[in-house]
């Protein structure tokens, strides 16, 4: 396994970050994420793997501004390093091989 | 419509949430709340979801008490200093640990006998569905009678019953039973008939033997692991043959199985098959309809309410046996009783062993007092070391100034708290186990150390210590922290305000111990007035020989003949004054209750008495008095006459005694009986119970005891008593007693009371006055200075004295005055239970009372003296 080994969760977040242009905050990507992969996301596990993400290297995040109806409380907003980005065309690799290696047969059925 | 944010929601977000996340997720969920709001949902409930949601692991931050002083160093510090003080003043520590010890021992031993008793049962793993039928009954309008037994014919109703699972029959032989294996006999007092479902509704567990048969044929027999051992040594008992009672038939040994636990109500030595009483009693055992002998236990299906089946079992039963009852004047019910609430909370007549029984009410007050001694232990120590605490102002100030936080304060009297009762818990264990058997001697509980250590019970005690070791320290550093450094002046009134508080809890440690007291004084009271009571017999000097056991195949004139034989033979013997025989020694309960009436009324008239059967000179034995006609004569009696007590008498209807003798009675059905005499009520049993009308039968036969007295203890008496029963009666062991001993048995459970109630208030006021001790030392402390100044001025030794004793005195005071009339109407509960108890009068209150405050005034004299005579030089020039 390499070293800068995503979890499926991980990647996704990363690929709508990058969809969004990079420069997003948390209720943009669970907008994001709900209306095009149709799943739940919850904050609490979105704001825990974005820190694990940025820990990481993948991610980094700087302070916006603080708005009303964020009750006073300033956004933060994510954007993908240059590592980030390396990781997910590394992961992309992986799949593009996998799935070139799969046999035509066996998806035909 | 506009929505505000719940702020409790927020508040609690704001609580948990790891600091590191809070501000986005505080913004990121305040956000949606908008959103919501504007969409017009729920915002608030959703609000509150996604604060729930995200109270998870990962988000919540790390909680620790106070991290900051949860560090190395600091720990050491704490440690450090908290030996210091406690090597530095001894009067304290000892003082401290002692009372902390002593409480926490006698709490946990407490709760270790009160959780043994609340759990007598409770090893049988299908307890809470097993009930015991009870029974409950009168004839005509005589007050109901409630029984521990049933009748066993009630078992067909039962089984027909959907509800019921398995229903067992117990049977309880009354007298003893001679046992015989080859040539060891034994007689054996605890035996029960059970049916062939005992092993299935019971948790007893047999060793050897299949549970399904073992009990099932006529004639088998199942030996606990003990029993096995006393008649067999090392051989296999299984399949050999036994007898009983020296009949010729044999029982064959079917099973071995584990002696009862100690926390069963059900006790035995050996079970023996039903079908084996049935057939000695000839269907009776299946048939009757006697409520006296039987105990009926059933099981019933997991859901089904014992309340609903015992209306329903009342139903059925009246449907079949209404008219019965109607006929014959009676009237009958049953009720169902839980397994594991019997030893404790069952008082019913017929118990399966009266002296066994376990008391509620004692184990709920043990109970109360085993945390009352805890807590007074507690609020002693945190008087004491709040004492402690203000003489140390100096050392807070300086840490304070240095930069010390609240919580490192808290951190530094928890530490040193904690340390104090860590070495209290020692010091209790130590005692506990060098006095365990003491103990358990003095409270008649067998309780050993292996018990507790029983977690369960030790858990609540040491949880309590340490939780007071948390509440002291917390409350010392708000105590002190409160105060202003460098400034002395607010200490004092602090200071004012905190010997407030240490008063009430004075008064609260004093109530206790005055009220244990007066009850411990009343128990003995009683005790004592119980012990001199006129019992209407003389038991001393008495020795009573357990009779044979004949059977069936021995003819009446050999019986007769070698009961002639003993009694004229044991007569003979220097020292002898009287023999006698019967069925029920004075102090055994009499369980046959009969219907008796005059000749002349109609059977619907009987009433129930207790009957019993002597043999000649019965009266003279026990020094009974005949109050009118004359006692069993040889020469004039046969078996038509019969003697009664004096409430019998009176409750056939005879004023004076006298008009009673000649008096035609029914016994029973039809047997007819003259009255020949009157004799005076005597204690049947002992001071409990009242005293039942009695009817006394004369019957040689069967004797289930002989009775002799003599002059003074000579062994060789019974000597040749043993000498001669051995000679006429070889089949059978040779057993006696001294009627005394036996008697005051009865007493047992009183004079556990006793020890234990003496033994708690003696630790009561140990505590107590170390608590006084502590509050006095600091009070004394504190005032060195003005006592001083008052020795210069002129006072003397008494007004320093009367200065620094008087509020205490008073404090002792006020916990008399709430203690009395407290512990009165305590005892006058226990007291009810007699049938006759002395009167508490003043005296028995206001003599505690006085050596309580006489107690209390020495203990603060201790310290005061040696102030009040010390040279006010010494304290003046102190600072």
């Amino acid at each position: 396994m390499s070293k800068n080994h995503l979890g499926e969760f991980e990647e996704m977040i990363m690929l709508t970050i990058a969809i969004l242009n990079n420069d997003v905050y948390a209720l943009a990507i669970i907008e994001e994420m709900e209306e095009r992969l149709k799943r739940k996301v919850s904050i609490g596990s979105l704001q825990t793997v974005l820190r694990r993400l940025e820990k990481k290297g993948y991610l980094s995040s700087r302070f916006g501004e603080a708005t009303k109806e964020r009750g006073g409380k300033r956004k933060r907003h994510f954007s993908l390093t240059a590592y980030g980005k390396e990781a997910l065309a590394q992961a992309k690799e992986q799949r593009i091989g996998l799935w070139n290696a799969i046999p035509e047969l066996s998806l035909n059925n | 419509m506009k929505q505000s944010i719940p702020k409790y929601a927020l508040r609690f977000l704001r609580w948990y949430c790891n600091p590191d996340y809070l501000e986005d997720l505080e913004g990121d969920i305040t956000e949606r709340f908008c959103k919501h709001n504007e969409q017009g949902l729920n915002a608030r409930l959703l609000f509150f979801f996604d604060v729930l949601r995200l109270f998870r692991p990962g988000l919540i931050r790390p909680f620790s008490l106070g991290a900051r002083w949860v560090n190395g160093d600091m720990m050491r510090h704490h440690f450090l200093i908290g030996k210091r003080v406690i090597l530095g003043d001894k009067t304290y520590a000892i003082v401290s640990i002692f009372g902390l010890g002593l409480g926490f021992a006698a709490a946990l031993y407490l709760l270790t006998f009160t959780q043994q008793q609340n759990s007598f049962d409770t090893f049988h793993k299908n307890h809470q569905s097993i009930y015991r039928i009870t029974t409950g009954y009168s004839r005509a309008d005589e007050p109901v009678r409630t029984l521990a037994t049933s009748p066993p014919s009630l078992t067909g109703i039962i089984q027909r019953m959907p509800e019921v699972k398995n229903v067992v029959r117990i049977f309880q032989y009354m007298w003893d039973l001679t046992l015989m294996a080859g040539d060891v006999k034994y007689r054996e007092t605890r035996s029960l008939f059970v049916e062939p479902h005992f092993l299935d509704v019971f948790d007893f567990q047999l060793i050897q033997g299949d549970p399904k048969t073992c009990l099932s044929s006529i004639r088998s027999i199942v030996l606990t692991e003990s029993l096995a051992t006393k008649y067999f040594g090392t051989e296999d008992p299984m399949g050999k043959n036994m007898k009983i009672d020296g009949a010729s038939s044999s029982y064959e040994i079917t099973g071995i199985i584990k002696d009862p636990p100690l926390k069963s109500h059900i006790q035995f030595d050996f079970l023996v098959s039903y079908e084996t009483i049935d057939w000695w009693w000839e269907g009776e055992a299946k048939e009757s309809w006697n409520p006296h002998e039987f105990y009926t236990y059933v099981q019933l299906i997991g859901a089904a309410n014992p309340k609903v089946f015992e209306t329903k079992l009342n139903q059925l039963y009246m449907a079949d046996q209404g008219a019965e009852l109607a006929v014959n004047g009676y009237t009958q019910y049953f009720d169902t009783q839980k397994l594991a609430s019997i030893h404790l909370y069952s008082n019913l007549e017929n118990e399966l062993l009266p002296e066994l029984q376990g008391n509620g009410r004692l184990v709920q007050v043990l109970t109360g007092i085993a945390w009352l001694i805890l807590v007074i232990g507690w609020i002693n120590y945190i008087n004491l070391s709040t004492a402690k605490t203000f003489s140390r102002n100096n050392e807070v100030t300086v840490r304070r100034k240095i930069g010390a936080s609240g919580n490192q304060l808290t951190g530094q009297f928890l530490v040193e708290a904690a340390l104090v009762s860590c070495l209290a818990i020692i010091f209790g264990l130590l005692v506990l186990t060098l006095f365990v058997d003491q103990l358990a001697e003095l409270t008649g509980a067998f309780i050993a150390i292996p018990t507790i250590w029983d977690q369960s019970s030790f858990i609540y005690p040491v949880i309590f210590m340490l939780f007071g070791a948390v509440f002291s320290g917390w409350y010392h550093s708000k105590g002190i922290t409160r105060l202003k450094p460098l400034n002395k002046s607010s200490f004092n009134s602090s200071n004012r305000q905190n010997s407030y508080s240490g008063r009430i809890l004075i008064v609260l440690q004093f109530v206790t111990s005055i009220a244990l007291i007066v009850c411990t004084t009343i128990v003995y009271y009683q005790l004592d007035y119980i012990s001199k009571a006129d019992l209407g017999f003389d038991l001393n000097d008495v020795v009573v020989i357990k009779g044979p056991n004949h059977t069936d195949e021995d003819s009446d004139s050999l019986i007769n003949n070698h009961y002639n034989q003993f009694i004229d033979g044991l007569q003979k013997q220097s020292g002898v004054i009287n023999v006698t025989s019967g069925a029920t020694t004075p102090g055994e309960r009499i369980y046959d209750a009969i219907p008796v009436r005059l000749s002349d009324n109609s059977r619907k008239n009987a009433q129930s008495f207790n009957y019993t059967w002597v043999g000649y000179d019965f009266f003279s034995t026990f020094n009974i008095v005949i109050l009118a006609g004359r006692s069993f004569d040889p020469a004039l009696d046969n078996y038509s006459s019969i003697m009664i007590n004096t409430s019998a008498a009176t409750k056939l209807g005879f004023d004076n005694p006298n008009d009673a003798v000649g008096a035609q009675l029914v016994i029973g059905s039809k047997a007819k009986r003259i009255v020949v005499g009157v004799y005076q009520d005597f204690r049947q049993e002992s001071i409990h119970r009242e005293i039942s009308p009695m009817v006394i039968d004369l019957s040689l036969a069967p004797v289930i005891y002989f009775a002799f007295k003599h002059e003074g203890t000579n062994r060789s008496v019974i000597e040749a008593a043993e000498y001669l029963f051995a000679e006429l009666y070889p089949r059978d062991p040779f057993d006696y007693y001294f009627l005394d001993e036996f008697y005051n048995r009865q007493y047992a459970k009183d004079q556990q009371v006793a020890s234990i109630s003496s033994l708690f208030s003696g630790l009561a006021i140990i505590i107590s006055c170390l608590g006084l001790f502590g509050m006095t030392s600091f009070n004394v402390v504190q005032r060195t200075k003005e006592i001083g100044i008052r020795k210069v001025l002129g006072a003397d030794l008494i007004g320093i004295i009367r200065l620094l004793s008087t509020e205490y005195v008073l404090l002792v005071l006020v916990s008399c005055i709430v203690a009395l009339p407290l512990s009165s109407i305590l005892m006058k509960e226990w007291l009810n239970v007699f049938s006759e108890h002395i009167d508490i009068n003043a005296l028995l209150l206001i003599l505690p009372g006085i050596f309580v405050l006489l107690l209390a005034f020495l203990t603060t004299s201790l310290i005061v003296i040696r102030v009040a005579n010390a040279n006010p030089i010494n304290s003046l020039r102190s600072e």
